[in-house]
């Protein structure tokens, strides 16, 4: 019983890591070849996004948690690109 | 009576125009200073004008959502400057926050960032002195 709780959590845990990871990154999800533009910005704002991640490991995660706050703002850039791009498909 | 309406609409358009400009994303971290920040700023203004471009491609019929992703990226680019000031020990770069118009030269701030997202620029009037971008001038300037 005990045996079968712990892996019940390590399986919620596991769940839990993925879906905020899921969350948390950037990702990208439009054809370059169909909405160029659209892709190149999704790919600057992912490589935006890594910077700011280097520079919070550079400074000891020491900004005030203003990187954060931009890392999140330009993941909710990248949301807005996507569906930027799924009413391009649209029209 | 005509010279004047159009005087005032040539003025109106350089106020828009201007507000326009203001809203972009500016580059002012010190590349040699803050190497990632800089570049990280760099991409977004990227970013932001390949928004641009795809808005004209699509006739800007992309539902609103490049024009928010390009406002939520030049709030980016803000929160990206003040991580270089609080790197900088919360006193800001040499670097201007915005750009100076022509024959004004920069001055660095001269008293602490009042609070977070105020930003350093020039007032046509008073000079050099903090922003933000909801609150206005900070102390009383207008």
């Amino acid at each position: 019983m005990r045996l079968e709780s712990s892996r019940l959590l390590a399986a919620t845990l596991v769940l839990a890591t993925g879906s905020a990871f899921a969350q948390s990154e950037p990702v990208l999800d439009i054809d370059p070849a169909r909405h160029g533009n659209l892709a190149a910005a999704q790919q600057l704002v992912r490589g935006a996004y890594d910077k700011l991640g280097e520079a919070q490991y550079a400074n000891h995660d020491e900004l005030g948690g203003h990187a954060a706050r931009a890392k999140e703002l330009l993941r909710q850039a990248s949301e807005e690109i996507k569906a930027a791009a799924i009413a391009a498909n649209h029209r | 009576m005509k010279l004047d309406l159009s005087r005032l609409a040539a003025s109106g358009l350089l106020f828009v125009a201007a507000a326009a400009i203001a809203q972009e994303p500016v580059q002012n971290i010190d590349p040699a200073r803050h190497g990632n920040l800089a570049s990280a700023q760099g991409m977004v203004r990227e970013a932001y004008d390949r928004m641009s471009d795809a808005q004209i491609a699509n006739r800007d019929q992309l539902g609103g959502h490049a024009a928010r992703a390009k406002e939520l990226m030049r709030e980016a680019n803000d929160e990206i400057k003040l991580a270089a000031i609080v790197a900088n020990g919360g006193v800001a770069p040499v670097l201007p926050l915005t750009v100076a118009p022509a024959g004004v030269t920069y001055v660095a701030p001269t008293y602490a960032i009042p609070a977070p997202g105020y930003v350093w620029a020039y007032h046509p009037r008073y000079g050099w002195g903090w922003h933000h971008p909801a609150w206005g001038w900070h102390r009383g300037w207008y």
